[in-house]
């Protein structure tokens, strides 16, 4: 038979009856409350978050004054519309009365949080404050009169929602405010989340019990809400207690599931332009550099030479101010190529490849079978920004669809940059053993620093030259020779040419090959001794010698012992000597702006140096190369400062590098770096700041792509070499081109020693591994921002959550749920017990209670003999017992549970029988059932 | 709470996406409050056990065709504990016509009684069966729920009585009465062959109707009565074929309508129709014409006709059916009602609408 469903009869919405029993006005005091806790967490959170200075307490008030008012009109109906209309009034007048300090307290509100913002972006987010109109208010006073004009909007908002029991819309409504602190992982106060989850999850347990298809009329007990929300603050509060905040360590697990997701979708997705340290083409704000943390994901895949250690430069800061590095307008660069004639200038970032070449072709007979190493990088951008082009030093020509951006750095022709490119270079070279840098020895990606006299002698030190001044000196009788291997010795032929000039030989009859030979040597000669007349050490004086090393043209002295005209080197070689004449006029023309300090640390830098002892010939000499001073100017730098990945931010109005070197003494690659810049420019060491990632030695295999994880981006110090440009130089403690820890290991060194890691040649990177197992920092320190910057929480290795605070959860969830355990247990026990003994079957029911008081009598209670009979004649009768016998044997069982339990000797025994045995009985007068 | 489930399922997916993406406490925190409190919750709900009680009962024993039937819901929570929505699953079903209506409502559990009425409008006439299927408690969550108890029967009946006006029977239906074989149990006749009872003599008695054997050992005279032999009347069969709601509640309706007319009238008769088999009531008045409107409206659309000739009926036979079939082999004289809009073949029989059972059988009757 089938059955068909058709329009006839029809379901119409269930109605009520007959209400529960319930306070109706309960559910507005919930609302109230609910609105209270949840704008009393909101603001606390807001306040705490975003470091706002505004006044609490009138926020506190006013929110939740306006958020329950409005609950109330919406529940008054009628008179709520009328008292919604004098609150509209009133806010209204708020508004047109305090209107100008409202804007201005929106301006005060807005510098808070965007600064409070970038000081915790590590630079991804720059900054640059209002200025507040001039108003008679303090700026609190003004933020909080901002506060209270759009806390009522929100207030209104928050209260409907509540009102409808839209519990996802107001959780929405209060968290979209925290995102921007959240990205940037700043965190609310726990106990403001605790409040409002609390408050949330209460608003959605209401809306629960009340049901998606609720009757109206029939409304859930508030009390339901109430229970929730005390709940849900007892868990948190457990919470807390038993795992702290500080306590709490982020296990390996997840940060490997992270960075396996994170790969993923890097792979599958398009590039995500990247900001922050070493993915930054703008002006980069050091007040913001308070702390950096990695994640450990790959950011480039590298091909390139095994076992070089290279530098990937991205970014040139050129000019400081005001905490602020800021890129090469090209000014410079295009006013120095006004000034030449040559058509297609080198760009100085081809100085080092060139010179190289150059140097190359006219390397000494000993060894002509060294060629200068040229190579080729192969980069695949996975995860940096796109539009930098990381590029090595050497460079010999640029990627396609790159091009020079002035004498800094490169940048690709295309707006969105490249993900793929290959980059050739040269290998820095060491020209005395013929080998690489890193072949002879050296331990670090940096390429020396030479006086004019050391490049130009090996520039025009080709065999031609060589040669033909030897047989020079050698027919005017001087054996120069030392020690009979030939080997051409300058300081020996600077002493010949000294006697020479001092005896008059100079005007003997030479040809004009000699003489050129003589003024070249002559030349040389001045220039060395130029260059080793350092008379004292003061900053003045040191400015004024490296003045002259970086800007006099090579002059030779005359037969009358003056400086003559300079030296005209193209009869030697005249491609050398363009070059070398077009890098000696770059260098004049550079020397002044990359020199430059701001005034106003002027003083400090040079009070720091004098301080290290730069003034007193303590830490240095007069032979000693720039690239020994700057190293001197680094150990000074690592002995009194130490490397951590959360220095922490400067104050307001305090000079970032003032602050690093005088004050707080911590701080990682961009701050030694910056100070290193900027105390060799106080000697008049011509150095700019620059950024970009380190490869070690040990990171690069043959034929093979290798990643290269966000945790090498690098800032470091590029130093002028005359006669070879912009070479780079290694002013953060701890890093050597043979094992290179990363920055991650590199913050494990522990805050409270004296001194910074070993110098860059002795830092073992095991050493530093392993102290990153146990001294990892708190990552709740590390300011990072979860997504969208090259930065995240350090993966601290080793350490899962603390197993005390997973015991102590355990415990306490034990301990509760045997509390709650005995107590339900004790309440289903009696429950039971009273059913059975009300049961409509009142044989049933005897007997129930007869074996209610057999097992009372098993633990020693005496029974009245006409219980006995009751129960027996219950159990074997065929007759029915009358209501009156079953109402005498409950009260039978009543009296002997009564005298049972006062029979037991101390409050332990009593514990026992009623909560552990379940045996005390008390059976109340059961309600009549309707 | 498929839907709570749901939704409380894809926030921990986010909170687990937070968890992995975001390395601050604050992810943990969130992660395993999302994931205590439910835990919490049901651990809570587990004492809710047995102390939510429901109870269904009709509010009406009949109401008529087109009202609203209400049962009524009579809940009880015993416990101190929150809990979460009562959601109840519930059917109404119209044994007459075969219509039925799924429905389910969801109650917040306050604490203490209350009462909520089912609703249902029922536009036929019928035995209106509601049926309880699924009654659950949840938690404060939604996660988890529950079966409440059930106390007394899951289902309730009503009955949906058409509107009946009876009409004037016409003098052939009265004047063919002829001889049903049997007796009136209440009232003597004079048919002597049927005894009816002994009695004390009055004057004016026939000597033949003397007991005297009876007399003797009483001592007094006392005479047989003989019985009243009660006319056949009329027979009406139900045919009720399946067929659309509204051609059945006309078919039942014109039953109802013809039953009531007679008993009206006074006219004794046979109402009969088949449940797989077939059934039959003496309608001598209204009591017994109730019982048979009872019985008749809870009976169910059957999937094959009468065979009428089943009906051994001398007296006329009015036959009421949605469908013509089960009118061919009735005994001549017999009158057909066709209820619905058919298709009836042409003179077939009278014609009755859907919702005008009424005129139709009044103007058949007329016209008889």
């Amino acid at each position: 038979m089938r059955i068909r469903k058709t329009e006839g009869l029809s379901a119409l919405p269930p109605a009520v009856r007959q209400q529960p029993k319930h306070a109706r006005a309960a559910g507005v005091v919930l609302d109230c409350v609910l609105l209270a806790a949840l704008l009393g967490g909101f603001i606390g959170a807001v306040l705490d978050t975003y470091q706002l200075t505004a006044f609490p307490l009138p926020l506190y008030g006013a929110g939740i004054v306006s958020a329950v008012a409005v609950r109330l009109c919406l529940k008054w109906k009628r008179a709520g519309l009328i008292f919604g209309i004098v609150l509209c009034g009133v806010w209204g007048w708020f508004l047109f009365t305090f209107f100008s300090q409202i804007t201005a307290g929106a301006v005060q509100f807005l510098n808070e949080v965007l600064g409070g913002l970038a000081r915790e972006s590590s630079n991804s987010l720059q900054f640059y404050p209002w200025t507040l109109p001039e108003t008679a208010e303090s700026p609190q006073w003004l933020e909080t009169l901002f506060l209270l004009a759009v806390l009522p909007v929100l207030s209104t908002l928050l209260a409907l929602c509540v009102w409808q029991k839209r519990t996802i819309l107001a959780g929405l409504l209060l968290v979209v405010w925290m995102v921007p602190a959240l990205y940037f992982t700043i965190l609310p106060p726990m106990w403001a989340v605790a409040v409002v989850l609390a408050a949330l999850a209460a608003l959605s347990a209401v809306h629960t019990a009340a049901g998606r298809h609720a009757l109206s009329g029939l409304q859930a007990p508030a009390k339901y809400g109430v229970f929730s929300f005390v709940a849900v603050l007892l868990c948190a509060a457990v919470l807390l207690f038993s795992l702290p905040p500080a306590a709490y360590t982020r296990g390996e697990t997840l940060e490997h599931v992270r960075a396996v997701m994170e790969g993923f979708l890097d792979a599958a997705g398009p590039n995500r332009r990247r900001t922050g340290l070493a993915n930054t083409d703008g002006p980069v704000n050091m007040q913001n550099a308070s702390g950096v943390s990695f994640s450990g994901r790959t950011v480039l895949r590298v091909q390139g030479p095994a076992g070089e250690p290279l530098y990937l430069k991205s970014y040139v800061g050129a000019a400081y101010e005001a905490s602020t590095w800021t890129p090469p307008d090209g000014s410079v660069f295009e006013t120095f190529l006004e000034g030449q004639a040559v058509q297609d200038a080198l760009n100085p970032q081809l100085f080092p490849a060139r010179f190289e070449d150059l140097s190359d072709q006219n390397n000494m007979d000993f060894a002509p079978e060294q060629e200068n190493r040229l190579e080729t990088l192969s980069v695949e951008n996975v995860g940096a920004n796109p539009r930098c082009l990381y590029v090595p030093y050497g460079l010999t020509a640029l990627p396609e669809n790159a091009v020079f951006d002035g004498d800094a750095r490169a940048v690709f022709t295309s707006f969105f940059g490249e993900t793929s490119y290959a980059v050739p270079f040269t290998l820095c070279r060491d020209d005395s053993a013929g080998t690489t840098w890193m072949e002879s020895g050296g331990l670090t990606a940096e390429w020396p620093v030479y006086y004019p006299s050391e490049s130009f002698s090996l520039l025009f030190r080709g065999p031609a030259n060589t040669q033909q001044i030897y047989s020079i000196i050698n027919a005017m009788g001087q054996s120069l020779l030392e020690d009979g291997a030939g080997i051409f010795n300058y300081s020996l032929m600077a002493r010949a040419i000294d006697e020479m000039t001092r005896y008059g030989w100079m005007n003997t009859n030479h040809t004009d090959e000699e003489r050129l030979a003589l003024r070249f040597l002559s030349a040389w000669t001045n220039q060395q001794q130029r260059e080793r007349a350092v008379s004292t050490f003061s900053v003045e004086s040191l400015n004024a010698y490296y003045e002259g090393l970086y800007t006099a043209p090579l002059a030779p002295i005359t037969a009358e012992g003056v400086e003559g005209a300079p030296l005209d080197l193209s009869a030697f070689d005249a491609e050398t000597a363009a070059y070398w004449d077009y890098e000696a006029a770059y260098r004049a023309a550079i020397y002044e702006p990359y020199t430059q300090v701001p005034d106003a640390l002027r003083q400090v830098l040079e009070t720091w140096l004098s301080e290290q002892g730069f003034e007193r010939g303590d830490v240095y000499t007069a032979t000693d190369s720039m690239d020994t001073i700057a190293r001197a100017i680094a150990d000074a730098l690592a002995e009194t400062c130490t490397y951590t990945l959360s220095p922490g931010a400067p104050p307001e109005g305090v000079d970032f590098i003032d602050y690093f070197l005088n004050e707080n003494h911590k701080g990682y690659c961009v701050h030694f770096a910056t100070a290193e810049t900027l105390l060799l420019r106080t000697l008049g060491i011509p150095a700019r700041y620059a950024e970009g990632y380190y490869l070690p030695a040990t990171l690069l295999t043959e034929g093979a792509f290798c990643d290269v994880a966000d945790s090498r981006a690098h800032a470091w110090v590029e130093i002028y070499s005359p006669g070879l440009g912009w070479v780079p130089f290694e002013a953060t403690p701890g890093y050597s081109a043979v094992t290179t820890p990363d920055n991650v290991a590199q913050s494990t060194l522990d805050d409270s020693t004296s001194s910074a890691a070993a110098s860059s040649s002795e830092a073992p990177a095991s050493s530093a591994a392993s102290q990153a197992e146990t001294e990892s920092a708190p990552a709740s320190q590390a300011a990072s921002a979860s997504s969208g910057t090259a930065s995240a929480a350090p993966a601290a290795p080793g350490q899962a959550i603390p197993e005390d605070g997973v015991r102590n959860v355990l415990s306490l969830l034990a301990f509760f749920g045997l509390l709650a355990a005995v107590v339900f247990g004790r309440h289903l026990f009696v429950q039971r017990r009273r059913e059975a003994a009300f049961r409509p079957d009142t044989n049933a029911a005897v007997v129930a209670m007869f074996a209610y008081l057999k097992r009372l009598e098993s633990h020693g209670a005496e029974l009245p003999p006409e219980a006995v009979r009751l129960g027996e004649k219950a159990r074997f009768s065929q007759h029915a017992l009358t209501a009156d016998e079953c109402a005498r044997m409950r009260e039978f069982a009543a009296g002997t549970s009564r005298a049972f339990f006062a029979r037991q000797p101390n409050a332990m025994a009593r514990f026992s029988v009623c909560y552990l045995q379940n045996l005390c009985y008390r059976p109340k007068r059961r309600k009549e059932r309707k | 709470m498929t839907a709570r489930r749901l939704l409380w399922g894809a926030g921990l997916v986010g909170v687990l996406l937070f968890l992995i993406y975001y390395t601050e406490y604050l992810s943990f925190f969130v992660c395993v409050l999302w994931v205590a409190l439910p835990v919490c919750s049901g651990l809570l709900f587990l004492p809710l056990r047995g102390k939510v009680q429901v109870r269904l009962r009709a509010k009406d024993a009949t109401v008529p065709a087109g009202e609203t039937a209400e049962w009524l819901l009579d809940f009880e929570n015993r416990s101190h504990l929150p809990a979460g929505p009562i959601w109840v699953r519930w059917t109404c079903e119209d044994v007459l016509t075969g219509e039925h209506v799924r429905k389910k409502a969801v109650f917040p559990a306050a604490r203490g009684s209350w009462q909520i009425a089912l609703r249902v409008e029922a536009p036929y006439c019928g035995r209106l069966l509601c049926r309880l299927e699924r009654v659950r408690v949840c938690d404060v969550t939604g996660l988890f729920s529950l079966s409440c108890r059930i106390a007394g029967e899951k289902s309730a009946d009503t009955f949906s009585l058409p509107p009946l006006q009876a009409v004037d029977i016409l003098p052939p239906l009265r004047r063919e009465e002829s001889e049903s074989g049997e007796y009136d149990r209440y009232r003597p006749g004079t048919d002597r062959t049927e005894p009816f009872g002994v009695r004390e003599y009055r004057p004016g008695d026939p000597p033949r109707s003397i007991h005297w054997k009876l007399s003797e050992k009483r001592g007094e005279l006392l005479v047989r009565e003989g019985s009243l032999p009660l006319p056949e009347g009329p027979a009406v069969v139900v045919d009720l074929c399946e067929a659309p709601p509204e051609d059945l509640d006309t078919a039942a309706q014109a039953a109802l309508l013809l039953s009531m007319s007679l008993v009206s009238a006074g006219v004794r008769h046979r109402l009969f129709w088949h449940d797989r088999t077939l059934w039959q009531a003496e309608i001598e008045n209204e009591d017994t014409w109730a019982q048979a409107a009872g019985r008749l409206l809870r009976t169910p659309p059957q999937e094959k006709p009468l065979a009428a000739a089943a009906v051994a009926a001398q007296a006329p036979v009015l036959y009421v059916s949605t469908n013509a079939a089960g009118a061919a082999l009735l005994p001549e004289g017999s009158t057909v009602f066709l209820c619905g809009e058919g298709p009836f073949p042409a003179g077939a029989g009278i014609r009755v609408p859907a919702g005008s059972a009424a005129e139709a059988v009044a103007a058949a009757l007329a016209e008889a």
